[in-house]
């Protein structure tokens, strides 16, 4: 049931917070959230054009031709991206895969209980069990020497700190897809997925046929912001590749910290840039997740209606 | 409902159930093998001797332990103030229209998007000028921002048509700003308080970048304790203040699993 528009536009004023508790909470808002945001952008802004910050010389445009010409910051902006969408298109399918295929994982509650214990882990917890288990001296290698496979440690793949990141990859994979089956068995009761499924197989199609065509298509369609958030989370990753990451290229967001605060003070305002182009997807992500919010939300509205 | 997959006898799905627990608690069980000994050298599987060593060593009230209370009493205070202004933040949202609502809306998922460390990076000098960098407070400022956005968003699910109703109802019977509050706001934030709380304490529990760059290495927690266990290469300590670490996402589980889990139930209830 929803209230009538018109009531509802006459009465604004009527609900929500009014007077002292409106003032109290604007100013709340921009104190706790405009204006660290807003010195942020600033503060970077400024120290990228080196005139503010702790060694400021005055206005100068060669840190962002700098950091703009060197390959540095694409190859770290390439490799962020890369490892952000392999990430989450494998979590995606390996958590559609046990959401649709494994039917226990909908119907049994402990089940489902059972898949927020990962997603509680911290991210420094994962990085140090991953770094636990695929290292060539961990848990992994010293199975497979128990088992007869390998005879030494240097027969067992490097997998931490890699040339292809393959760990690393794994990892993030692998830390993003509790939150994603968790969110898929949600949609696949509140889009009532399985009468679809059961009109699909009254109408003659195999089960596989029903979940390729009707389960699959409607859980993406549903599932783009989590997807959206999964993947601008998947790239700003950082305790994850601070562990098993390699130095060069670095990600992103060590990239960031590393040039910032690290060894040579020459490449902090180029790290500053790296901030800005930063802000820059982050804004641009938002904007993704309000404009697929917005639809969804007015389709809801719709489909209420209807 | 139609069923597909591993859905048909009882034994096949006990099995199923208790293969995922262990699974899910496979990490923990690990940690506590490790963190139960001392030595973890190449080929064994088990910690070289089984003393207990990293335990005897907590129990002296030692930098882990203090971290702990440390970042509890962190994660606690980030909780309470995160929800508090979340709560009057939304609902100044909900009172606004138009582009301001929207505009503001987006604001509040920056914060949700953008790495805790690059924030750090750029809120380093604002906390340094304010006399608030390497300071418990100035730590706690910058959860407390990253709080109040997760706050809102998970707030702004407790205002139904309903709460609308019964606070114009409250209103038009004569009911001050008080009256609202005690009648139309808290019954319906009640439930939503404690997930928003939840899910702020364990922001903070979790966060390494705002303590690493913002506290600078003065304000010990959990998550400082162990990269610095990890560097020194200390396997067993570093397993304990992991499994220390992992200690609150059993009762979050719990929570989380009460309020999320089962929707296909409740959508064929609806």
């Amino acid at each position: 049931m929803r209230l009538n528009g018109g009531w509802k536009t006459k009465l604004r004023s009527g609900f929500g917070a009014v007077g002292g508790e409106r003032a109290l909470g604007c100013l709340l808002l921009l104190l706790v959230i405009l204006l660290p945001l807003l010195w942020m952008v600033g503060y970077a802004f400024l120290c990228s054009l080196g005139n503010f910050g702790l060694q400021g010389t005055g206005w100068t445009l060669d840190h962002w031709s700098l950091a703009l010409t060197g390959s540095r910051v694409w190859r770290s902006l390439l490799l962020s991206s890369t490892l952000a969408v392999a990430s989450t298109f494998l979590a995606w399918q390996s958590a559609v895969w046990l959401v649709s295929r494994r039917g226990g994982l909908r119907t049994d509650r402990w089940l489902q209980a059972m898949w927020c214990l990962p997603v509680a882990i911290p991210p420094v917890v994962q990085a140090f069990l991953a770094n636990l288990c695929l290292n060539r001296g961990g848990l992994l290698s010293r199975i497979c020497w128990q088992l007869g496979l390998t005879n030494a440690v240097t027969d067992f793949p490097v997998l931490v700190q890699d040339r292809f990141s393959i760990g690393l990859l794994l990892t993030m994979t692998a830390a993003s897809i509790p939150l994603l089956v968790l969110f898929l068995i949600r949609i696949w009761g509140v889009a009532r997925i399985d009468d679809y499924l059961l009109t699909a197989r009254a109408l003659g199609a195999s089960p596989d046929f029903a979940l390729r065509k009707v389960a699959v298509p409607m859980l993406r369609r549903r599932s783009r912001s989590v997807l959206l958030l999964v993947l601008i989370w998947n790239f700003s990753a950082w305790e994850l590749p601070l562990l098993l990451g390699r130095q060069s290229p670095r990600m992103f967001s060590v990239l960031i910290q590393q040039s910032a605060g690290q060894f040579v003070l020459d490449e902090r305002p180029q790290a500053f840039v790296c901030v800005l182009l930063y802000l820059v997807l982050a804004a641009a992500a938002v904007g993704g997740l309000s404009a697929v919010a917005g639809n969804f939300g007015r389709r809801l509205q719709e489909s209420d209606h209807g | 409902m139609a069923k597909h997959g591993g859905l048909d006898g009882k034994p096949r799905r006990r099995g199923w159930q208790t293969a995922a627990l262990l699974c899910m608690l496979a990490p923990q069980l690990f940690l506590l093998l490790l963190s139960l000994g001392t030595g973890w050298s190449y080929p064994g599987l088990l910690p070289d001797r089984l003393d207990g060593g990293p335990w005897q060593l907590l129990s002296a009230f030692s930098g882990l332990l203090r971290a702990a209370l440390t970042g509890a009493a962190l994660s606690l205070a980030a909780a309470v103030l995160s929800t508090l202004f979340g709560l009057l933040i939304s609902r100044v949202l909900r009172s606004s229209r138009g582009l301001k609502r929207r505009l503001s809306e987006a604001l509040l998922l920056l914060p949700f998007v953008v790495s805790p460390i690059v924030a750090g990076v750029c809120l380093f000098d604002l906390a340094a000028r304010v006399g608030l960098a390497g300071s418990f407070t100035g730590v706690l400022c910058g959860h407390v921002f990253f709080g109040t956005a997760t706050a809102v968003a998970v707030l702004s699910q407790a205002w139904s048509d309903q709460a609308t109703r019964q606070e114009l109802l409250v209103r038009s019977l004569g009911g001050g700003t008080l009256a609202v509050w005690r009648h139309a706001v808290w019954p319906h934030a009640q439930g939503p308080l404690l997930v928003c709380m939840l899910q702020t304490a364990l922001l903070s529990w979790m966060d390494y970048g705002i303590v690493l760059q913002i506290g600078g290495g003065r304000v010990q927690t959990l998550t400082l304790r162990l990269f610095a266990l990890i560097r020194e290469s200390s396997v067993n300590q570093a397993a304990l203040a992991a499994l220390l670490l992992l200690l609150p996402s059993l009762p979050a589980a719990m929570v989380f699993a009460a309020k999320y889990t089962g929707g296909s139930d409740r959508a064929l209830k609806k």
